[in-house]
């Protein structure tokens, strides 16, 4: 569903990906793991849709349809979501008007009616317990002043109840307690469908053991040097990324 | 250079004095001669004037149009609402229980006048005043009252001048709109000042929803006594070219003000917001927050001055301006100032410019709302801090409903 083909992207006239080729099938969970600053964040951005990130070359589709000219939110609407690495902060937008205003546009941009909003208050209500997320929350302004944790949940909040096609988790793991740990995997493997695919970037063995990964992909200076089963990931947490980066220096 | 020398009249002036002769053919007040006499005597103020550096209405404004013809226009004010129709009161408005409205002949001035006579601006709205309307809002009474600006078809050279005076323990709740027809260049100017007794409570609400081709200098001058409370809070999204002015002063202590704003400008809109407090009575508290939204050519201004004489210890004042640049050709000029000569005080002021954050709009864009509506979301966001002081919630959203609306419009 997702096929990104020899991509190369730049950023500031710096080239940071560099011929990648991934592909993500309906159904599929891949892991991507990599060194820091390999540019695991830049490709979620640029398979994302953020301005300033500019593709020279190669090709990214998404159901067979390239993504590349589209804007953020046209990728949004045909089911691209993103968990940001670092979540922001909009003051003075309480996370109940965020979600209702991002459901609903993404609704109108399929030709879809809006949720009514007593549905809309239930549905939200009833994910944000699956995860954890007391209600009061729901009404603060989107992640102001909430812990590392508690943004990362809000993130998963989000991706439950936009229902994506394809979502990346970029770094979702990272500031996580034990327990919401847990927790934020177990909502990831309830949406998990055979129509539903996953790219999963994480620095951690640990988030796979929950979320069973069919495919492991390490990234390296811009481009996917290793792919395997979920056994690669392993012998990365016991050898780390020596013999990869060495390959690609 | 020799400073009586006067520069040559320029067009607006010329158009001016046409205007006053216009309106002399009706008859004016003595006052009103004396105060085109003082008016003329300085000429529009131009940016060699510091307090108008960044308006000149010398050049600015174009051409000020006919006085508009004295005709009682016959429609009936609904309810507690003064409706003024080219800046003259239409009818005999109904006064609510415990308030009187009483019309004169020109010239009324408050016991302690708190705005500057010096300045030009204010002379002229003098002088095109035909009438002053005093409202009196008796002790311990509490109304609301609405004003109506409108300005008819025809573009005119308008002003009024309103005195209100609260009394000890009264409240009021005033709600002002401006409006005015499509494509016609008024001048309107108006000239309001509020005597806020002890312990009395004032809310004012102004609209500034005038026509892009209307311009609009008006002044509010507030007097505030011991233990009294003005809060007011000003929308601008109209005029081609506006001048707002207040001055606010703590004659007694312990009184409280709060002088909020927001001003959403586009095209080639000119809005100046010019703000002059002077506490000069201890234990004052003072707050401005102010955001301008300024998009394509359009330029916002925000002048603030706190002065804190000598005797007026405690005071707190403290004032805000913030403004967001939507467009490259958009300018704004924020300058606040404190002069303080009291020295046990707490006084803050702090002035930003900034842009929309494009990580913000980025992270909102891959939720699924297009471009547009991410930038309304946000610029909304950074308006609703100027309306937490409006304590009914109706109308903050009917504020807010005026900002959407306002955004929505944005090409
Ligand atoms: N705007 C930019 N200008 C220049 N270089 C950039 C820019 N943004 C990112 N980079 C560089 O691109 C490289 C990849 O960054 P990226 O954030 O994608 O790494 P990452 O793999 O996600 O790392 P981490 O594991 O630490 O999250 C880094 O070297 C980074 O410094
Ligand atoms: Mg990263």
């Amino acid at each position: 569903m997702l096929k990104i083909d020899n991509l190369h992207a730049r950023v500031d006239d710096k080239e940071i990906i560099k011929g990648l080729s991934l592909s993500v099938k309906a159904g599929e969970v891949a892991a991507i793991m990599g060194p820091n600053g390999s540019g695991k964040s830049t490709l979620s951005y640029v398979v994302a849709g953020r301005a300033g990130y500019e593709v020279t070359d190669g090709s990214i589709s998404l159901d067979g349809e390239s993504l590349l000219d589209m804007e953020a939110n046209e990728r949004a609407a045909k089911g691209l979501f993103l968990a940001f690495q670092y979540p922001l902060e909009i003051p003075g937008v309480t996370t109940m008007t965020f979600l209702k205003a991002a459901m609903n546009a993404q609704r109108k941009q399929r030709g879809e009616a809006e949720m009514s909003t007593p549905d809309f208050i239930k549905t939200v209500r009833t994910a944000a317990d699956k995860l954890g997320i007391k209600q009061d929350f729901l009404r603060r302004p989107l992640n102001v002043g909430f812990s590392g944790g508690e943004k990362k949940r809000m993130e998963v909040l989000q991706m439950m109840l936009l229902q994506p096609r394809l979502a990346i988790l970029d770094e979702t793991d990272s500031g996580l307690d034990i327990d919401a740990l847990r927790i934020v995997a177990e909502g990831v493997n309830a949406l998990r469908s055979p129509d539903r695919g996953f790219l999963v970037i994480t620095h951690y063995q640990r988030l796979l053991d929950y979320i069973k990964p069919d495919s492991v992909h390490v990234l390296s200076s811009g481009r996917i040097v290793k792919s395997g089963g979920p056994e690669l990931a392993h012998e990365l947490e016991r050898n780390g990324y020596r013999d990869y980066v060495a390959d690609a220096a | 250079m020799n400073a009586s020398v006067k520069p040559p009249q320029s067009p607006a002036e010329t158009s001016l004095v046409e205007s006053f002769e216009a309106l002399r053919v009706s008859g004016v007040a003595a006052v009103q001669e004396e105060a085109f006499a003082r008016f003329l005597n300085k000429g529009l103020p131009s940016r060699r004037i510091e307090a108008w550096h960044y308006t000149d209405l010398r050049t600015q404004l174009k051409r000020a149009p006919l006085p508009a013809r004295v005709e009682a226009a016959a429609e009936a004010a609904d309810g507690a609402a003064l409706v003024f129709l080219d800046g003259a009161l239409v009818g005999e408005p109904q006064a609510p229980q415990g308030v009187s409205i009483e019309r004169a002949t020109a010239g009324r001035r408050l016991a302690a006048p708190v705005i500057d006579e010096d300045d030009a601006s204010i002379a002229l709205a003098r002088a095109f005043s035909r009438e002053t309307i005093t409202i009196r809002v008796e002790a311990n009474a509490h109304c609301a009252l609405r004003f109506v600006f409108q300005n008819s078809e025809t573009a005119a050279t308008s002003a009024a001048h309103v005195i209100v005076s609260v009394e000890a323990g009264a409240s009021l709740t005033l709600i002002e709109s401006l409006d005015s027809a499509a494509g016609a260049g008024h001048l309107a100017q108006a000239l309001i000042e509020f005597d806020v007794g002890e312990q009395s409570k004032v809310n004012y609400i102004r609209i500034n929803s005038l026509d892009a081709a209307a311009s609009a200098v008006s002044t509010l001058g507030v007097d505030l006594a011991a233990r009294a409370q003005f809060d007011t809070l000003s929308l601008t999204t109209g005029a081609a070219l506006s001048r707002h002015q207040i001055f606010v002063r703590f004659a007694g202590e312990h009184a409280k003000a709060s002088i909020c704003g927001a001003t959403l400008v586009r095209g080639r809109q000119h809005a100046d917001t010019t703000i002059i407090i002077n506490h000069a009575a201890a234990h004052g508290e003072s707050r401005e927050v102010y955001k301008t939204i300024v998009d394509d050519e359009a330029t916002g201004v925000f002048q603030g001055r706190i002065n804190v004489a000598p005797g007026a210890q405690k005071t707190d004042a403290r004032m805000a301006s913030n403004a967001m640049l939507l467009a490259e050709g958009a300018s704004m000029y924020n300058k606040p100032e404190l002069e303080i000569f009291a020295d046990d005080v707490q006084c803050a002021h702090g002035a930003t410019c900034g842009e929309l954050d494009d990580d913000l709009l980025f992270y909102i864009m891959a939720r699924g709302l297009p471009r547009r509506e991410a930038e309304a979301m946000l610029l909304e966001a950074f308006v609703a801090p100027a309306f937490d002081g409006v304590e009914d919630e109706d109308m903050r959203e009917t504020l807010m409903e005026r900002v959407r609306g306002w955004l929505a419009q944005r090409k």
